[in-house]
């Protein structure tokens, strides 16, 4: 047990200090936060690959502007991503969604992941279950035969 | 005249390719010594042809020759002297002229290493496979990507100047040109992975001649890369420094599979394993860095970088293709010979470790492929326009880059062969706490989120295992020859310089990676309207603006916003962020002004130019730890450069390794041994 | 038992051949394609009132009943001076018709730069412009040049993304005048 001791102790300091860090802060996101992480899940129409938070374009600006008020006026995320999904196309969520063929872009990579991890498990497994390569009847003959003869 | 010397070039370049071809295919077939030897020497007419090409070219860049199509579009009278170097690789044609000389510099090192091994079919079939890729890339130049295009008829007066966001910042001259070395580079592992799997010699002989080519790439691929997040940052103005756009995410996708490779490459190299996933993880780098070119420049998706469509698609997807058929299909066909008797002895081994890096690395690949294509992938099987953006990758690689942290933490006090719980629990104790107390001191500091705190945990936790590492190994060395601390990690660091190295490029990536987790989720964002002589308080900075002044010269005319930041009583500066625009288009472009400091940067943009009022709109973005990212970046190069070096001990003898030996042994107690001798080729 | 490396080999050699054919397919197509199909063509045009450059005002209120065609564009965008022929060559033909209204409407440039190009080129119809980028949000543009056309009822009857070619245009005008 003394030898664990240690590693319990420092596992017990790291499961509070993640406790703390998941902690939500208290309260709802502002609105600003909340126009921040929408406007990061929008493409910017006239740049490339950037989103609408990150764009510094007049109209990445007004689009800005315009989810802000959106949400002042009581509109919830998903209303307003369907809005400018209605005006731009499904291209314009950088985030791709969940339903049809975006659930490919979510699950094959975890499907890689895993099945990679499990062959690798496997592959551990049988080489430790694998016993050393014994000496066949072959060998020893070979051996005996070697041994008569110098 | 300059166009007639470019062609002669290719020309010459082609020629050589082909002749060396087939000079080298039939001393191979017919196992004639002396036709190898001659098919050697066309890899140095190969360079010559590229050498005057580049000349040529270059000349016509620097005397302004509008008569070819390529300086009129790229370079103009008011152009200054370096983007009229540079000029070079600013636009498609001239980029893949960048290629063939680089290509070519490489291939002739190669030829000259090898010299004394010309008739060894290895050698010969390596050198055959690079004269072929050499072969494609002139050919490139010479049919759809001609640079010497001359124009029938008029000559234009001037000429029309280089984009403008590739005249504004002399990180020109440099990102394109390292980014191509490290793609190059890999065309030497790969020929010679191609020549083991013909000639059938897939032991470990290919790998210890390619070593230093493979290393030299990879981290010629990642100072490109280093290079191109601060041309993000520093030319592009929008605050940020990768956007997972789909041509920087082609350059980190050979970066990620050579990665895998430069440990995987020691797993085999001592228990012989690993020969199929090796061969594997070559070919696929270079398929890579042909796949990358061909996301860069056929204008297939949207990107930053896309300037212009060409007609070059078809031809690099072709190329892409023969290089994947070629490739797989050698592995396929020599499948079961590659089969080695070797086996991992135990989870927590270092072998383990690297097969678990591997996994990793292989996943990020994988993310950041599928993400990259899937919006063609979509579209071609039900017409629907996605886009997979930063949310997608950043969800999908962050778990990978945390079990990536953990490794780099454990898997340096993990020994080779096994390990036993009570070895590994002693050596990891230390750092482990020191990790706990990182996180902790993260939480302290303002850090949210279990990824954030973990991440910097793991940091802490990695760079205390880097410094247990070396204290190890100059204790071991004073004990042993008495000598002080200073002189005994010189002298270790060149008894062993791929330990060092690597423990020193792991430093700079845990610096990396610290620098990215700050600077990603920590940074706020203001806009503040300033008249003249107004202040604004932004997070602790006091920003004044002081007046607005337009500059114009030949190349642009530029009106920048000068602002004087302080914090509390300091005057830090000031700062002039500045929107240009150049006489080929009336386009706007931003230069941000960023103040850089220890702890945070502060990053003006000027959103819009001062009114009639005077007042002006100012971007304010305070970035934590930015300057870390190209710290981290710099360490890393650093420590390649140590791993490059020779190792002292075979400056002046040669030593044959006999087997592959361990680098580090534990002795009873723990301490370690470092090797003395190393074989290096 | 064979190495499975040639069965890993077959299975990457098929992904690796469907992805070539996905890039093959895709090769060629430009990217921006989608942008070139507007989600409003069929719906009641939004809403606008914007400064034009000579001082006064354009609304869609003044536009009601006449067939609009309303022109995103600004003075650096390499198509949009490629268009440029196209809407001189349109609007000599058919300045004199009360029932068709040419509106500009400029995307991200500057007043200066827009008047010094209206005044060079002999532009004659309404310039406005578009403070906050109010109208590029309401019309969804993806970019420029961008062009609506809106029948006499207020709906648009057809959009283009990129520059407009003479048939073009005339046939959005033709189907938009065919809505009255």
């Amino acid at each position: 047990m003394k030898r664990w001791g240690p590693w319990a102790l420092l596992a017990v300091i790291a499961a509070v200090v993640l406790a703390v860090a998941a902690w939500p802060s208290g309260g709802h996101a502002t609105i600003a936060e909340r126009t921040r992480s929408l406007a990061s899940e929008l493409r910017c129409v006239d740049c490339e690959a950037l989103s609408i938070a990150d764009s510094a374009t007049p109209t990445a600006a007004a689009q800005r502007a315009d989810i802000e008020a959106r949400l002042r006026a009581g509109q919830t995320d998903g209303q307003i991503r369907q809005a400018y999904v209605d005006r731009y196309g499904p291209s314009i969520l950088l985030k791709p969604q969940n339903d049809g063929i975006g659930i490919l872009v979510w699950g094959l990579p975890v499907a890689a992941f895993i099945l990679g991890a499990g062959g690798l498990a496997y592959a551990l497994w049988r080489w430790r279950r694998e016993p050393r390569l014994a000496a066949t009847e072959a060998d020893e003959q070979l051996v005996a035969q070697a041994r008569e003869a110098g | 005249m300059r166009a007639q010397l470019g062609i002669f070039g290719l020309v010459l370049g082609v020629v050589s390719a082909a002749l060396g071809i087939g000079t080298l295919a039939f001393g191979i077939a017919r196992h004639d010594d002396r036709l190898l030897r001659v098919g050697r020497r066309y890899v140095f007419a190969l360079l010559a042809g590229a050498v005057i090409a580049v000349i040529a070219m270059e000349w016509a860049l620097l005397s302004h020759d509008f008569s070819l199509k390529y300086v009129a579009d790229n370079n103009a009278r008011a152009t200054p002297l370096l983007f009229t170097v540079t000029g070079l690789w600013a636009a498609l044609e001239g980029s893949i002229l960048l290629w063939g000389l680089i290509l070519a510099g490489f291939l002739a090192a190669t030829a000259y290493k090898f010299r004394q091994r010309a008739t060894d079919p290895l050698v010969a079939w390596a050198t055959l496979t690079g004269l072929v890729v050499a072969f494609f890339f002139f050919l490139l130049m010479l049919v759809p990507a001609n640079p010497f295009k001359t124009f029938a008829g008029a000559v234009p007066a001037d000429g029309r100047g280089p984009n403008p966001l590739l005249q504004d910042h002399p990180l020109m001259a440099f990102h394109p040109p390292m980014l191509y070395l490290g793609y190059v580079g890999f065309t030497v592992p790969f020929s010679f992975a191609i020549a083991a799997l013909v000639t059938g010699r897939f032991g470990e002989g290919w790998l210890a001649d390619t070593r230093r080519a493979t290393l030299l790439a990879w981290g010629f691929l990642t100072i490109g890369i280093i290079l191109g997040a601060w041309w993000s940052y520093e030319v592009l103005g929008w605050g940020g420094y990768w956007a997972w756009d789909p041509v920087e995410n082609a350059s980190l996708l050979p970066w990620l599979t050579g990665t895998a490779f430069i440990h995987s490459v020691m797993v085999q190299e001592r228990r012989g394993m690993l020969r199929v996933w090796n061969l594997s993880l070559v070919v696929a780098t270079f398929c890579l860095t042909i796949l990358g070119t061909f996301l860069t420049r056929s204008g297939i998706v949207n990107s930053v970088h896309s300037f212009t469509q060409s007609p070059i698609g078809p031809w690099l997807l072709g190329f892409l293709a023969f290089c994947a058929v070629v490739g797989i299909g050698l592995i396929a066909w020599r499948g079961d010979k590659l089969h080695a008797p070797g086996r991992i002895d135990s989870p927590t081994s270092r072998e383990a470790a690297f097969l678990a890096n591997n996994l990793v690395f292989a996943g990020l690949a994988f993310v950041v492929l599928l993400g990259t294509v899937f919006p063609l992938i979509a579209e071609a099987i039900n017409g629907n326009q996605l886009s997979v953006g930063e949310p997608y990758f950043d969800r999908m690689t962050t778990p990978l880059g945390i079990a990536l942290l953990f490794l780099m933490a454990a898997a340096p006090a993990l020994p080779w062969r096994a390990a036993s719980g009570d070895v590994l629990r002693r050596r990891l104790v230390v750092p482990a706490y020191v990790g706990g107390a990182s996180m902790a001191l993260a939480l302290v500091a303002g850090a949210r989120g279990i990824a954030d705190v973990l991440a910097f945990g793991l940091a802490g936790f990695a760079l205390a295992g880097v410094a247990r590492q070396v204290w190890i190994g100059v204790r071991a060395r004073r004990r042993a020859h008495g000598e002080n601390a200073a002189l005994a990690l010189q002298r270790a660091v060149r008894n062993n310089p791929r330990l060092y190295g690597g423990l020193l490029v792991h430093v700079g990536v845990v610096v990396l990676a610290v620098a990215l987790t700050a600077s990603q989720g920590y940074t706020t964002k203001h806009e503040v309207h300033l008249r003249e002589g107004q202040s604004a308080r932004v997070d602790g900075y006091t920003l004044t603006y002081l007046g607005a002044r337009t500059e114009n010269s030949a190349q642009k005319t530029t009106t920048s916003a000068r602002v004087r930041i302080r914090k509390g009583g300091d005057d830090l500066g000031v700062y002039a962020p500045a929107v240009s625009s150049f006489p080929n288009s009336n386009e706007g472009i931003g230069t941000p002004s960023v103040r850089t400091g220890l702890l945070n940067d502060v990053y003006l943009t000027l959103v819009s130019s001062p009114t009639e009022r005077g007042t002006v709109t100012l971007g304010v973005q305070i970035t934590p730890f930015a300057l870390w990212l190209w710290v981290g970046g710099a360490i890393m190069a650093a420590g390649t450069l140590v791993a490059l070096s020779p190792s002292i001990g075979n400056r002046f003898r040669r030593v044959r390794r006999e087997r592959p030996r361990d680098l580090l042994d534990a002795g009873p107690d723990g301490a370690i041994e470092p090797e003395l001798e190393v074989a290096t080729r | 038992m064979r190495h499975p490396a040639r069965w890993v080999a077959g299975g990457v050699g098929v992904i690796v051949a469907l992805l070539a054919v996905v890039l093959a397919v895709n090769s060629g197509k430009d990217p921006r394609a989608d942008a070139s199909h507007s989600r409003l063509v069929g719906q009641p045009a939004p809403a606008f009132t914007l400064p034009t450059i000579d001082g006064k005002q354009v609304s869609t209120a003044s536009l009601a009943g006449k067939t609009v065609v309303v022109n995103f564009w600004n003075t650096w965008c390499q198509p949009c001076q490629q268009e440029l022929p196209t809407l001189l060559d349109y609007w000599s033909r058919h300045s004199n018709d009360p029932d068709l209204v040419m509106v500009g409407i400029v995307r991200d440039d500057t007043e200066g730069a827009v008047k010094a190009a209206v005044s060079a080129e002999h532009i004659g119809w309404t310039i406005a412009m578009d403070p906050g980028a109010k109208a590029a949000l309401a019309f969804a543009t993806r970019g420029q040049p961008e062009t609506y056309v809106i029948g006499p009822d207020g709906v648009i009857a057809g959009s283009q993304y990129g520059p407009l070619t003479v048939q073009s245009l005339d046939a959005m005008v033709t189907a938009a005048r065919g809505r009255a």
